[in-house]
């Protein structure tokens, strides 16, 4: 049988929906947390809409905003039998291809091999645009996904996890907790300024750009507005007058086919190092777990960098499972140039 | 497993007990894959090749209990190196039967701040290819497949190659391999496995023109209207390693030029390296491709090849030299 991959265009959409729909079912037969809604078809090609594809060869904006697409679809004797579709985006300033849950599904007899052709490709042009970093989304029980994607020389970035609603059954320590506003601003920065070093550290080892300029900014205004957004809830722990611990509960991530009917978020989860292992985060996460009761919600999830070995514990130990995987893998950026001209 | 575990650098003193669990781990590892080699099965013969890591090595060490229950020593590459990388050997690492994967976490947590503060961001694990602790530990520490060294024994190929004329190299030959040498690196460039292809060192072409004088080495050059087109270079290992020893001859390099493809002409260059190897006494031919060569993996694969270990890797931001919180 003959294969043959191609630019993904406005023409493999309909098709893709199908295909994502069929994976989609198949994959809540194993996690039936999924959402039902994307079993759909019709469902499946909005979301697919949502983050339409661009002209290959067309260089993309640098605007995350924009969030412009480039993948391949792969023709097994003419039908479609998987696609491959990177958003492209901009983020800590680096180029990022991020190959997002909908962003890909390959036909029920298809294996491995078939999302290594589609990568192939896809690639290409990806590396040729300058994105070195690319990530791949998908469901845990998606194996042969994993797979070909370890193969590939992705490796797991972080864990997309959901839970039940109830309270944690640890213990809380006895602190401040205050569901703040922009007025508290400046101690929200500071967490997330400790969080963001955190990150740093080793094992989990992502660099701490400083934001400059009207970057920084822009930054500070968006989470001064998401602050007094009733819809967000920003939790922060104090002992004495000291902020120890934040965690933000938000709605769902617009646009993400792993969260399950009825999930709110649990955005960011932090406890300063002088005041962990003494409950802190239990209380914040009850707080909050609370307040999305109150809203509604009937389950959480989110997410934590996999090599974050504190987080990694406290979570799986607290009850929320795996749903979600984020793979990635990183191209050395002298491929730019070292492509075989430095050899002859 | 209840006790907290200790992370320390490791040291001179940590040699006998690392190469006791290394023996151990090798057993474990031979358990569910007999082409392993048998004799690193014992602590005495463990010890030496830890010994030999840490001249130019950084480690560190596990306890639980003051008892070593785990240990991890990568090798650095020398400071001119152009490819700067940590690589952590089959003999770099072990930890104890009742050991989980949350050991290997730590260890890497203690060690990876170290060989950052030495430039390298680029981080290999070799483990056997079986090892599925190992390989989900450090899967989830970001470390996805890079190479497979993998085995195959000398029975004959199931198909036929590609009817052309097929010749020994020797020394006057270092152009047409050079050649075909460049090739492979310009292959090797391509998506998906990107490897930048930054030319070769003058080292590496008196290397290859010592290999085409030496006997127990043997380069098998296909023509093609009139010029070679392929290659394979093949011979006894330079040193066993734990995932194959001497009774394995190796291939070190193998290419078929892009215009040359899909004729058989490897399937042909590979049935005289097996029959070199056969003739010369060998048990099995051993190799190493990278797991994102498309085309390597299906014709390895395809003739018979199976995994016997896997280098894993991780690749950081280099920012990470300045980006690390403290600037801001």
């Amino acid at each position: 049988m003959s294969l043959e991959v191609v630019p993904f265009g406005p023409e493999h959409l309909a098709d893709a929906a199908s295909l994502l729909a069929t994976s989609h079912t198949r994959h809540r037969t194993i996690e039936p947390a999924l959402p039902i809604a994307y079993e759909d078809s019709v469902r499946a090609l909005e979301i697919l809409k949502s983050a339409p594809p661009v002209e290959r060869g067309a260089v993309p904006g640098a605007d995350a905003a924009a969030s412009p697409a480039a993948g391949v679809a792969a023709l097994r004797d003419g039908r479609l039998a998987g696609y491959l579709v990177a958003q492209l985006a901009v983020d800590f300033y680096e180029r990022e291809a991020v190959v997002l849950p909908q962003g890909s599904a390959v036909a029920e007899g298809e294996g491995t091999e078939l999302y290594r052709d589609m990568y192939a490709e896809a690639s290409r042009w990806w590396v040729q645009n300058g994105y070195f970093v690319h990530y791949v989304h998908h469901g845990t029980c998606d194996e042969r996904a994993r797979h070909a994607w370890f193969s590939l020389g992705f490796g797991l970035y972080s864990v997309y996890n959901h839970r039940d609603i109830s309270p944690l059954a640890g213990r809380e320590a006895e602190v401040v907790i205050r569901k703040v506003g922009a007025e508290r601003l400046q101690d929200e920065e500071a967490l997330r300024t400790g969080l963001r070093r955190y990150n740093a550290s080793s094992p989990i080892l992502h660099s701490y750009i400083p934001r400059l300029g009207g970057d920084g900014h822009r930054i500070v205004e968006a989470e001064r507005a998401a602050m007094g957004d009733p819809a967000h809830a920003y939790f922060i722990a104090y002992e004495g007058e000291k902020p120890a611990g934040l965690m933000i509960f938000t709605p769902p991530q617009p646009g993400y086919m792993l969260t399950p009917e009825g999930a709110g978020y649990l955005h960011i989860a932090y406890v300063d190092e002088s005041a962990r292992e003494g409950g802190i985060g239990t209380a914040l996460v009850n707080r909050g777990l609370a307040w999305m009761r109150d809203q509604g919600y009937t389950s959480c999830t989110l997410g934590y960098y996999s090599p974050n070995l504190l987080g990694a514990r406290f979570w799986q130990s607290n009850g929320f499972r795996p749903i979600g995987y984020c793979l990635e893998r990183r191209i050395e950026d002298r491929i730019a140039w070292a492509q075989g001209a430095a050899s002859r | 497993v209840t006790d907290k575990l200790n992370v320390e650098d490791f040291g001179r003193s940590d040699i006998g007990e690392a190469a006791r669990l290394l023996a151990a781990r090798h057993r474990r590892d031979r358990r569910r894959d007999h082409r392993l080699p048998s004799e690193f099965e014992t602590q005495e013969v463990c010890a030496p090749r830890i010994e030999a890591l840490l001249p130019h090595g950084i480690g560190v060490a596990a306890f639980r209990d003051r008892r070593l229950v785990g240990y991890l020593i990568s090798k650095t590459a020398p400071p001119h190196e152009a490819h700067r990388r940590a690589y952590v050997p089959l003999e770099g690492h072990a930890i104890a039967d009742s050991e989980t994967g949350e050991t290997y976490r730590q260890m890497y947590a203690a060690l990876a701040p170290q060989l950052i503060r030495r430039g390298l961001f680029d981080h290999q694990v070799h483990i056997a290819a079986l090892d599925g602790l190992a390989s989900d530990a450090f899967f989830t520490l970001t470390f996805g497949q890079g190479f497979h060294v993998a085995a195959r024994p000398l029975d004959n190929l199931a198909r036929a190659g590609a009817i052309c004329q097929v010749r020994m190299g020797g020394p006057a030959d270092i152009d047409a391999v050079m050649r075909l040498v460049v090739a492979l690196d310009i292959q090797s460039a391509e998506a998906p496995s990107f490897m930048p292809a930054i030319g070769n060192s003058p080292a590496f072409r008196t290397y290859l023109e010592g290999a085409l004088r030496r006997t127990d080495k043997v380069f098998w050059l296909a023509l093609l209207d009139g010029h070679e087109a392929g290659m394979m270079f093949a011979g006894r290992p330079e040193e066993p390693g734990l995932d194959r020893g001497f009774d394995s001859a190796h291939i070190f390099e193998a290419i078929v030029e892009d215009g040359a493809r899909s004729r058989g002409i490897g399937t042909t260059l590979f049935q005289h390296c097996l029959v070199w190897a056969r003739e010369n006494g060998y048990q099995q031919l051993s190799l190493d491709y990278r797991s994102h060569n498309l085309q390597g993996v299906r014709f390895w694969l395809g003739h018979g090849f199976t995994p016997v270990s896997t280098i894993l890797q991780r690749r950081l931001d280099p920012r990470l030299a300045w980006a690390d919180g403290s600037n801001e």
